[in-house]
């Protein structure tokens, strides 16, 4: 597990070019870096990519039919209300890149908390947010609490003999057997949670901060690549790249989108690589 | 001045009209290590979390009386205060930890008490070696044995030398060695001046080094003990019938990694089984693989003649029931006869031998309550009621005493017993040696990777 800054400012430079422009290569060229600093994260991250790619994707599909703009008509439908059946090419690659963009954000996202140490991210959270510290301590010991307890009330569902779910009404029946007891337990595990933090002593007095170990070279080389993505994003937001009300493909291959995506997928790479050194 | 002073105090929590605790009145000096003892559900951790001031302030519910703890008045103290002085073991060592890896664990007490930073590191290594977990440094807490994080929690509230030590059934999940050491090292730690409250089930294991013995009987306090050793039921001879339980050349493990291997192991109709060895040596992986939960490396698991190898869990029931470690984590229903019959009704089988075990453990009283509201010793006899409704013949059991106090591990081993009279067999993962004695017919020794089955229950190491 890493020190949490140098791949927070990787994660925080990709998302803030992605979100920066809707020039389609530079917002490319963010995903590829968020992509790449997930792959580069310890497993499991299955569920994070499946997340990222079923957003983006119902971001594409139902964009064209809620979105009212550009003119080259591709499909010239009925309007209902909140509901608009006519598509033009401006309203799909709107949602493409939203869908790349919202992917963007959500890889990058999971990359920084699968490789950061939560422990010394909570020291970090005390630093920077004394009062949210609890929050973000809270958080991180919850959400694999309730992942295990999941697991152990499916594995108890088993060995009281029911079966793999055949069917979707099955499938829905298992899921309502299970929330009722999930959701007891996880307000149950809050309170748990809660109570030995303070049983150690937690608001007590002052926090001493422990002696944090020194970066390495890898996350030195990734720190300065997640200034330099951040740098970028901030230029793209200064005007580097001109902005659209919604994506063209008209300036695609521009000098200024060649460069800011160029530099992105640039640092991206040396960043998610040398925090790869020691996963 | 008393450490702990007590008077009239008393308390209920909010959904309950009776008093949990009602008119305890106690005193324990400096240095004296008190041993708590009582039924499960009688009040011993509502009793420690009051002296800790985690309730009401976690839980509600109406306090009154008077309460000094370290010199702290319980009424006006803030439970974080009361923590700077008061160390306080939770049963569930699952709950306890607050960071992800077991020195950053222990370390955070110590930073929540406001030691210099210089000091904190060497001073939470030193206390994991205390307690013989030095060498689970570096490792994730979550993916540690119940043994270990027990371990581990000792440690991190041991670490930052409380006045007062509050201890929840310490020794539960820990094996023989690790549980002597660290009653001798608190024996130390109260000859110097630590004052030391024991909730513990496990009298066998502390009662030697305690100065004096409390009772709770349905939250009211009573001096003397009230322990006796189990009683040791008949065993059964080996027969030459066809083995119920085959495993042949099995290969179990966590991650991909072996953790035993070429385990071949036989088991006849009528024989108990006790699993022993050190905390992380393997029992739980090799439980949850012959139930079927975890797949094998290599190797063959027979129940009952039949090749389950490639069975999933659902798939061996009920034939083979398995109740894993603590499952009062994992309850279903809302109340403890919907849980005890979910099995039954699921697979379309007959409600008797529900009905039967819930008499057998002495649940019938509990049975529309809700398993939530019950301890960890209720919830514990819910889950082994639950696989007994199957009507298994082959019963798997991991570490089934935790919160069980004396009274009801006897019926425990009663059950067990009649279990094997019927023709059924049961392997119990256990460091309770006195339930192994009580009820096991051959002893199983989980370690340095490998299965020693030879063992009879009279000649295998204590």
């Amino acid at each position: 597990m890493r020190a949490p800054v140098p791949p927070l400012l990787c994660a925080m430079g990709l998302i803030v070019i992605g979100l920066a422009t809707f020039q389609p290569l530079v917002v490319a060229a963010a995903l590829l870096g968020a992509l790449g600093l997930l792959l580069v994260a310890p497993a499991p991250r299955g569920l994070m990519l499946r997340l990222a790619a079923f957003s983006a994707l119902a971001l594409v599909v139902l964009n064209p039919f809620v979105a009212v703009e550009g003119e080259h008509v591709l499909y010239a439908g009925p309007s209902f209300w909140l509901l608009d059946l006519e598509v033009t090419s401006e309203e799909v690659l709107y949602g493409i890149v939203s869908g790349a963009r919202l992917a963007t954000a959500i890889l990058a996202t999971a990359g920084f908390l699968r490789l950061a140490d939560p422990d010394r991210t909570h020291a970090l959270a005390s630093r920077l947010v004394p009062r949210s510290a609890l929050t973000v301590a809270l958080a991180a010991r919850l959400a694999p609490t309730l992942q295990r307890d999941a697991g152990a009330l499916a594995e108890t569902l088993r060995l009281r003999g029911s079966g793999p779910a055949r069917g979707r009404r099955q499938l829905i029946r298992r899921g309502a057997l299970l929330i009722e007891p999930l959701v007891a337990s996880s307000l149950d595990r809050g309170i748990d949670i809660s109570e030995a933090m303070v049983a150690r002593g937690y608001g007590g007095g002052t926090l001493t901060r422990l002696p944090e170990p020194a970066w390495t070279g890898g996350e030195r080389v990734a720190a300065g690549a997640g200034v330099l993505l951040l740098t970028v994003g901030v230029a793209v937001i200064a005007g580097l790249v001109s902005y659209d009300s919604y994506p063209t493909a008209g300036p695609l291959l521009s000098s200024a989108a060649l460069l800011v995506a160029s530099l992105s997928v640039a640092a991206g790479a040396v960043g998610t690589l040398a925090l790869r050194s020691r996963s | 001045m008393s450490s702990i002073e007590l008077n009239h105090l008393r308390y209920r929590y909010a959904t309950a009209a009776a008093w949990a605790i009602s008119d305890a009145t106690m005193r324990v000096d400096p240095g004296e290590i008190v041993l708590l003892e009582g039924e499960s559900g009688s009040g011993k951790s509502t009793l420690l979390r009051l002296l800790a001031g985690l309730a009401p302030a976690f839980h509600g519910g109406e306090a009154a009386g008077y309460g000094l703890v370290a010199g702290v008045e319980l009424r006006t103290a803030e439970p974080a205060q009361l923590a700077q002085r008061v160390g306080f073991l939770f049963q569930d060592a699952e709950t306890q930890g607050v960071m992800a890896e077991p020195l950053r664990d222990v370390a955070f007490s110590l930073q929540c008490h406001g030691r210099t930073a210089a000091g904190i590191l060497p001073a939470a290594r030193a206390t994991l070696s205390v307690v013989r977990a030095e060498h689970l440094i570096g490792r994730r807490l979550d993916q540690l044995s119940a043994g270990e994080r027990q371990r581990v929690a000792l440690a991190a509230v041991l670490a930052p030398e409380p006045a007062v030590l509050l201890l929840d059934e310490p020794t539960a999940q820990l094996d023989d060695d690790t549980a002597c050491e660290l009653v001798g090292e608190l024996r130390r730690l109260a000859d110097r001046g630590l004052t030391i409250l024991i909730a513990e089930h496990r009298h066998d294991r502390v009662g030697h080094l305690t100065d004096r013995v409390l009772g709770l009987q349905a939250g009211r306090l009573v001096e003397g003990a009230s322990a006796s050793p189990l009683e040791t039921l008949a065993f059964s001879e080996d027969s030459d019938g066809p083995a119920l339980l085959e495993v042949v050349g099995l290969t179990v493990g966590r991650r991909g990694q072996p953790v035993l291997r070429e385990v071949t192991a036989r088991l006849r109709r009528g024989r108990v089984v006790a699993l022993i060895g050190p905390n992380g040596s393997g029992k739980s992986t090799l439980l949850r693989t012959l139930a079927g939960l975890d797949p094998a490396m290599a190797g063959s698991v027979q129940v009952c003649g039949h090749d389950v190898t490639r069975l999933a869990a659902e798939e061996r029931v009920p034939r083979l029931a398995f109740v894993p470690q603590d499952p009062g984590r994992a309850l279903l229903c809302d109340t403890i006869r919907a849980e005890v019959l979910l099995g039954p009704r699921t697979l379309g089988l007959s409600e008797r031998a529900a009905d039967a075990a819930l008499v057998a453990l002495e649940l019938s009283a509990l049975a529309e309550r809700n398993p939530r509201e019950c301890s960890v010793g209720e919830r514990e006899r819910v889950a082994i009621a639950a696989a007994m409704a199957l009507s298994p013949t082959v019963l798997l059991l991991d570490e089934p005493t935790r919160g069980m106090d004396l009274r009801h591990r006897a019926r425990l081993v009663a059950m067990l017993r009649r279990h094997a009279e019927l023709g059924g067999v049961a392997v119990i993962a256990t460091h309770d040696l006195s339930l192994a004695r009580a009820c096991a017919d051959e002893r199983w020794l989980v370690a340095d990777g490998h299965v020693h089955c030879d063992h009879s229950a009279e000649e295998a190491p204590a």
